[in-house]
């Protein structure tokens, strides 16, 4: 099958994955609070997977690189102090870059 | 229900998405870079960017097509990588059960890890639909534009792209800098520590399925803390 169906295949199922809960929830009553509570704990949960994934996952092993896990530390708590994106992204890449230049 | 669309709302969204939308650009211009090094028509790569609008299930596909793997693998294997999205779509549907039909199946295609927990977090602060949907709209779209914007500089002048200036950690960046905002509480650190957990024990399981694995456990682990009774939860 050529490449274009493949692309086209994977765009139509991840669109229909984004719009599965959506359409459903159009025809149910609102959730009920231990629903929402629930629901709530999803973008942590995802995000904090990616996250660990990126950082140490690699070909199915765990690979470490210390530059890229004190940058992760680093941004994090910049996160967490200053709620602001592009001082937890220019932080964490200024740590990899002056980690790189001293090895 | 209104249809009014909220100028300030868009703008808002759009201010929230700019710092993420700039690290999306260089993850673009990296997968712009993988086409053109692939056995994959460059065009078909850029289509990519438009269709899926996802970038890891893009380079996935992008490099079991260059490896020759069977159409039904390197399907599945993105639609797999892909598998959270419907996580989002469950944590987003009470708000979006306040807009009309066509706000709904639309701003569905602009659903990424991004745009989904900036959307989250504004619900919060704004229960008005017309704002809420507004806000999508600008964060989604903008965050995309970067991705976009990116595929095609990665496509057409990747080359041009100094070898010293080493952008691969902006992506693990943009995704701290999601994630950390999103604990608000002691159930949320709960299933995002237990996720944490499980997605480095899980490095095994094939086609990314560790996340989607760790996901679903931290999301149990967080929910038995907010059961618990003589565990405040705010």
């Amino acid at each position: 099958m050529s490449p274009a169906v493949q692309v086209l295949l994977v765009g139509v199922g991840t669109y229909l994955i984004r719009l599965s809960a959506i359409v459903a929830a159009g025809r149910l009553p609102p959730p009920a609070p231990s629903t929402v509570a629930t629901l709530r704990l999803i973008a942590p949960a995802v995000l904090a997977a990616i996250v660990a994934d990126q950082l140490v996952v690699s070909d199915g092993g765990i690979e470490v690189e210390a530059s890229w896990i004190v940058a992760a530390v680093l941004a994090g708590l910049a996160a967490w102090r200053w709620r602001s994106a592009a001082i937890t992204m220019g932080l964490g890449l200024a740590v990899v870059w002056i980690a790189d230049a001293l090895t | 229900m209104s249809t009014g669309l909220r100028r300030d709302a868009v703008l808002a969204g759009a201010k929230a998405a700019t710092a993420l939308a700039v690290a999306a650009f260089p993850f673009g211009v990296v997968y712009g870079v993988t086409v053109v090094e692939s056995s994959v028509d460059r065009w078909v790569g850029i289509a990519a960017s438009w269709l899926i609008l996802a970038g890891a299930a893009q380079l996935s596909l992008i490099s079991l097509i260059d490896d020759g793997s069977a159409w039904y693998l390197a399907v599945l294997t993105a639609l797999v990588i892909n598998a959270r999205f419907a996580l989002y779509s469950t944590a987003v549907a009470p708000a979006f059960r306040e807009f009309p039909a066509r706000w709904r199946v639309g701003l569905a295609y602009l659903r990424t890890d991004l745009a989904a927990a900036l959307s989250l977090a504004r619900f919060d602060t704004d229960s008005d639909p017309d704002s809420r949907r507004s806000f999508v709209l600008g964060a989604g779209l903008f965050f995309a534009s970067g991705w976009w914007v990116g595929t095609v500089v990665g496509v057409f002048g990747g080359a041009v792209i100094p070898d010293e200036l080493d952008l691969s950690f902006a992506v693990p960046a943009m995704f701290i800098a999601l994630a950390v905002p999103a604990v608000t509480d002691r159930p949320a650190l709960v299933a995002a520590l237990v996720a944490v957990v499980v997605a480095v024990a899980g490095a095994p399981l094939p086609n990314g399925l560790n996340v989607v694995v760790a996901a679903v456990v931290g999301i149990a682990a967080g929910r038995l803390v907010v059961r618990s009774p003589e565990v405040p939860s705010s």
